[in-house]
C-alpha cells in the first residue's frame, strides 16, 4: 500500500513541503496532486488554502493514483504551558470518497462502528502511546478488522511513576534528592466519521504524580538522616513538574580554629652604630659593632594560646571534629626559664640569646658573654667557650679562641687559631691567623642526608607494620605487652634492612661527635639507639612512638637546614699571610696580601688584595687587586657572582665559573661576570 | 591454645605444630621443643595446623632456626597455610631465611 498524505497551506508550494517533511521522504519519491489550487476565493472574496495530496511511490507499484487510504493533518498547535496538566492531541479524520468498496471503521460516542461494505477489509492502527485491544489481545501495528471484531481502547491510566533517589555525599553533610516527575496518561476516544484506514484518534489527559513526601521522609529515617532537614525543599521537590536535583539536608561542616603564636622580643642582629665621641674627645670613626644581647630579667618571648574550633554535625547528628590546634611549646635552655603557665620565657641571666624554632617548639636559650682583658697567651690560656667573647688584646702566637657565638678581638691576631660559630670582628691585623667562622661541623653536614631517608624510611615502616596489622593471620596483642621490639627487630633484618643501615651510620657519627652535641641532638640518638638498634630494652612501645619518633626526625633535619638564627660575617681589616674560611659575608678592610681567603657570602676588600687567593660564592667587590711584576692574585667566583675591582694590575687571574682570565696588563673598573651564551665579559 | 607433636626417626625430628605461634607459646617452643629436636642432624616444622601468628612468635621461628642452624643441622619450614604466608611475605621471612629453608 501506499503512502499519502492530504496537507493544506496556504499555498501548493507550501503544502507538498509540509506533506514531504510528514512523509519524510523527498520530492523524487512522490507524486503530487493539487486538489485545490488556493489563492483569492471565488468572486475576490477571502483566500482559500491549497490543498494537495502527496503520495509515495513504491518502486514496482502499479497505480500510483489509486490510494486505498489517506489522512489529513493539519499541523498543530500544541499548548505549552507547564500550568497545564492537560494536552490534548486530536488527529481529524476525513472521508476518503472512493472508499465505498473498502468499508471503514468509525466511531461515534466512543464506541466503534464496524462497516465492512466490499471485498476488502478496512485497516486499523492503534494510536501512539495508548493500548488499544481487539477481542482481547492487544493490537501491535496496523491490522485488518472484521464487523464481528470487538475493539476496545485501555482506558485505565497508564502509569508512568515518579523515580527518585537520595545521594549521601562522602562527608555526610549533604543530602541530594534526584527526581524524575511521574505522570499519568489517560485516553479517550475521539469520535470520527468511518475510514477504510483508521489511526485510532485519541485524547488523551495527562495527570502529574507527586512523589509521596512521607516516602521521602521515610527513606531519609532509614539512612539515619536526623539532622539538618529541609522539609519545604522537601515538599519543592516532591511537587516538581521538573527533574531535579534538590538538597533536602545538610549538616554543619566545624569550624576550624588556628594554631598558637608567638613574639619574641629581642634582637638577633648585630647592630651598628655610627661614630661615637671618645672619652679623650677624638671621634672614633671605626663603627662599633653590637652583638645581639639581653638583660637578666628580660621577657624574651611570649606565646599566644590556640584557638580551638568547633564541631559541626553531619546528617546523622555526629559531631564533626575540627583539626586538632597545636600549641606553642616553649623550651628553655640554658639561662632561660619558663613561666609556670608557660606562656612567657625570661632570661635568668645577661648574655647571648639563641632560639631555635622547630614546627611548634621554640627553644630558647642564654649564653653568657665572656670579657677577657688583656691578650690571649700562654699565660691565659685558650679559650673555648659557649657564648660570645671579647678579647680587649690581641692573640699570640700558636693560641686558640673558640665560641660558639660571636667573638671580637680589639688586639692584632698572630699565627692563632680562631674558631667562631656566628661571627668573628678583628679591630687589629690578622697576620698569620687561621680563622674559620660559621663553619657547619662535619657532623651537620653528613647528618643532614641521613635524617631524611630516616624519616622517609620510617614512614614506609609504619606502612608495613599497618598493612600487616590487617592480614588476616596476623596477631598485633602481644606488641601491648612488649612493645614494637620482636617485629622491629624482624622488619629491620628483612624488609627494611636499608632503614637499619642509615640508623647504625647515624648512630655511629653521633658517638663520634658526642662533644658537639647539645641536648636535643644526644636525646634523639639515645632514642634512636635503644628504638632501633639495642632492643634489650624492648624498643619503641607502640606505633604512636613510631610517629612520634619519625616527625622529631624532620624537625632535626629542618633544624640542621633551617636558615641561621643569627647572620654569619668576619669583619677584618689587614689579612696577611692568613688562611679565612667564612660562611657567610667577609670584609677585608684594608685590603690582604699573600692570604687565603674563602666565604660563601661576599667578599668586600678595601686597600689592595696582593698575592693570594680569593674565593667569595655570592660575588666579589675590590679596590685594588695584584702587584705590579709581583705575586700572582687569583680572583674567583662562581658562575652566577661577578668581580668588580676598581684597578686590577697584570698578572691577575679572575675566574667566573669556569671561564678564567689573566690579565697582561693593568685595567680599571673591571666588571668581570658570564654573559648569556656563558663567555665571559670583563668590562 | 598451643600444642605440638614430634615424630622422630634417626635422622630427622618432625614437629607438628598445633595452634597459634605467638607470645604465649613461643615458651613452649623454647624450653620445650628446641631442647629435645636440636639433637636431630634435619628438623622439619610443620606448620599445617598454625593459623595465626604475632611478632613475637616471628621473631621466634627465626630464632629457632637460626640456633638449630648454627649446631650445624638443616632445616625446613613446610605447609604454611596461604594467610600465615602471607604474613611471611610481608615481613620477607624468606630472604631471611633463606629459600632452601622454605624448599
Amino acid at each position: 500500500m501506499e503512502r499519502s498524505i492530504i496537507t493544506r497551506a496556504k499555498s501548493a508550494e507550501q503544502a507538498v513541503d509540509e506533506a514531504l517533511k510528514l512523509l519524510a521522504v523527498s520530492r523524487e519519491s512522490v507524486q503530487i496532486e493539487i486538489l485545490e489550487p488556493g489563492g483569492r476565493g471565488v468572486l475576490g472574496l477571502g483566500t482559500r488554502l491549497a490543498v494537495v495530496k502527496v503520495t509515495v511511490i513504491d518502486s514496482g507499484s502499479v497505480s500510483a493514483l489509486q490510494s486505498a487510504g489517506s489522512q489529513e493533518i493539519t499541523v498543530p498547535t500544541a499548548e505549552t504551558s507547564h500550568e497545564n496538566t492537560e494536552t490534548q492531541i486530536e488527529t481529524l479524520p476525513v472521508l476518503n470518497p472512493a472508499s465505498e468498496e473498502q468499508g471503514g471503521i468509525g466511531i461515534h460516542n466512543g464506541r466503534f462502528h464496524i462497516q465492512a461494505t466490499g471485498t476488502r477489509l478496512p485497516l486499523l492502527t492503534p494510536p501512539p502511546g495508548a493500548v488499544l485491544y481487539r477481542n482481547g489481545t492487544q493490537v501491535d501495528g496496523k491490522v485488518s478488522v472484521s464487523p464481528g471484531d470487538e475493539l476496545e481502547l485501555e482506558s485505565a491510566p497508564k502509569v508512568e511513576a515518579p523515580i527518585w533517589r537520595i545521594e549521601i555525599d562522602e562527608a555526610c553533610l549533604r543530602a541530594e534528592l534526584h527526581v524524575r516527575p511521574g505522570f499519568e496518561r489517560q485516553f479517550t476516544l475521539l469520535d470520527c466519521k468511518p475510514q477504510a484506514n483508521l489511526v485510532v484518534p485519541v485524547s488523551e489527559r495527562r495527570t502529574f504524580l507527586p512523589i509521596p513526601q512521607a516516602e521521602v521522609a521515610g527513606r531519609l529515617k532509614e539512612l539515619g538522616v536526623i539532622y539538618g532537614v529541609r522539609a519545604e525543599i522537601i515538599k519543592q521537590a516532591c511537587t516538581s513538574e521538573e527533574p531535579g536535583v534538590f538538597v533536602i539536608a545538610e549538616g554543619s561542616p566545624a569550624v576550624e580554629g588556628a594554631n598558637g603564636t608567638f613574639s619574641t622580643n629581642f634582637e638577633t642582629e648585630t647592630k651598628r652604630l655610627s661614630p661615637q665621641s671618645r672619652e679623650d674627645g677624638t671621634i672614633d670613626y671605626r663603627e662599633i659593632v653590637e652583638f645581639p644581647t639581653v638583660i637578666e630579667g628580660q621577657v624574651l618571648a611570649r606565646t599566644f594560646p590556640a584557638r580551638p574550633g568547633r564541631p559541626g554535625r553531619d546528617l546523622l547528628d555526629r559531631p564533626i571534629q575540627p583539626r586538632v590546634v597545636q600549641s606553642i611549646e616553649l623550651a628553655a635552655g640554658e639561662g632561660v626559664s619558663i613561666t609556670e603557665d608557660g606562656r612567657r620565657a625570661v632570661a635568668i641571666r645577661s648574655g647571648m640569646p639563641r632560639m631555635k624554632h622547630q614546627g611548634f617548639r621554640v627553644h630558647l636559650s642564654v649564653l653568657p658573654k665572656l670579657s677577657h682583658r688583656g691578650d690571649v697567651d700562654l699565660k691565659s690560656g685558650n679559650i673555648r667557650f659557649r657564648g660570645d667573647v671579647e678579647i680587649s688584646g690581641g692573640v699570640q702566637n700558636g693560641m686558640n679562641v673558640e665560641a660558639i657565638g660571636s667573638i671580637n678581638i680589639r688586639g692584632p691576631i698572630a699565627s692563632a687559631t680562631i674558631e667562631a660559630a656566628y661571627s668573628l670582628i678583628a679591630s687589629g691585623n690578622l697576620i698569620g691567623a687561621h680563622v674559620s667562622v660559621g663553619k657547619r661541623s662535619e657532623f651537620f653536614n653528613q647528618v643532614e642526608p641521613l635524617l631524611l631517608e630516616i624519616a622517609s624510611q620510617t614512614q614506609l615502616l609504619q606502612s608495613a607494620i599497618e598493612q600487616l596489622g590487617q592480614t588476616a593471620a596476623f596477631k598485633l596483642n602481644d606488641i601491648q605487652q612488649t612493645g614494637l621490639g620482636a617485629l622491629l627487630s624482624v622488619l629491620l633484618r628483612g624488609k627494611f634492612k636499608a632503614l637499619h643501615a642509615v640508623l647504625t651510620r647515624f648512630s655511629e657519627q653521633a658517638t663520634k661527635n658526642e662533644a658537639q652535641l647539645d641536648v636535643d641532638w644526644k636525646d634523639y640518638a639515645h632514642r634512636l639507639k635503644y628504638g632501633f638498634l639495642d632492643l634489650r630494652q624492648g624498643g619503641l612501645r607502640d606505633s604512636a612512638e613510631l610517629d612520634a619518633f619519625r616527625r622529631r626526625t624532620l624537625e632535626l633535619a629542618e633544624s640542621v637546614s633551617g636558615p641561621e638564627d643569627r647572620p654569619i660575617f668576619a669583619e677584618l681589616q689587614y689579612v696577611q699571610n692568613s688562611h679565612v674560611y667564612c660562611g657567610g659575608k667577609v670584609r677585608a678592610a684594608k685590603g690582604a696580601y699573600n692570604a687565603t681567603i674563602y666565604c660563601q657570602g661576599e667578599l668586600e676588600a678595601g686597600g689592595t688584595l696582593r698575592g693570594g687567593v680569593y674565593f667569595a660564592g655570592r660575588g666579589i667587590a675590590v679596590k685594588e687587586v695584584g702587584a705590579p711584576g709581583g705575586v700572582a692574585t687569583k680572583l674567583q667566583v662562581p658562575e652566577t657572582a661577578v668581580i668588580r675591582a676598581t684597578r686590577v694590575m697584570e698578572g691577575t687571574v679572575v675566574q667566573i665559573g669556569r671561564r678564567s682570565f689573566q690579565f697582561v696588563e693593568a685595567a680599571s673598573n673591571v666588571h668581570a661576570r658570564l654573559g648569556s651564551s656563558g663567555e665571559l665579559l670583563l668590562f | 591454645m598451643f600444642a605440638y607433636q614430634i615424630h622422630k626417626s634417626e635422622e630427622e625430628a618432625i614437629v607438628v605444630f598445633e595452634g597459634d605461634l605467638d607470645i604465649e607459646s613461643g615458651e613452649v617452643l623454647e624450653e620445650d621443643i628446641l631442647p629435645i629436636v636440636s639433637e636431630y642432624p634435619s628438623v622439619r616444622l610443620n606448620f599445617g595446623e598454625v593459623y595465626f601468628v604475632d611478632s613475637s612468635g616471628i621473631g621466634l621461628i627465626i630464632r629457632t632456626v637460626d640456633e638449630l642452624r648454627e649446631g650445624g643441622r638443616t632445616v625446613k619450614i613446610e605447609n604454611v597455610r596461604p594467610e600465615v604466608m602471607e604474613v611471611f611475605e610481608l615481613l620477607q621471612i624468606r630472604e631471611i631465611l633463606g629459600e632452601d629453608v622454605f624448599e
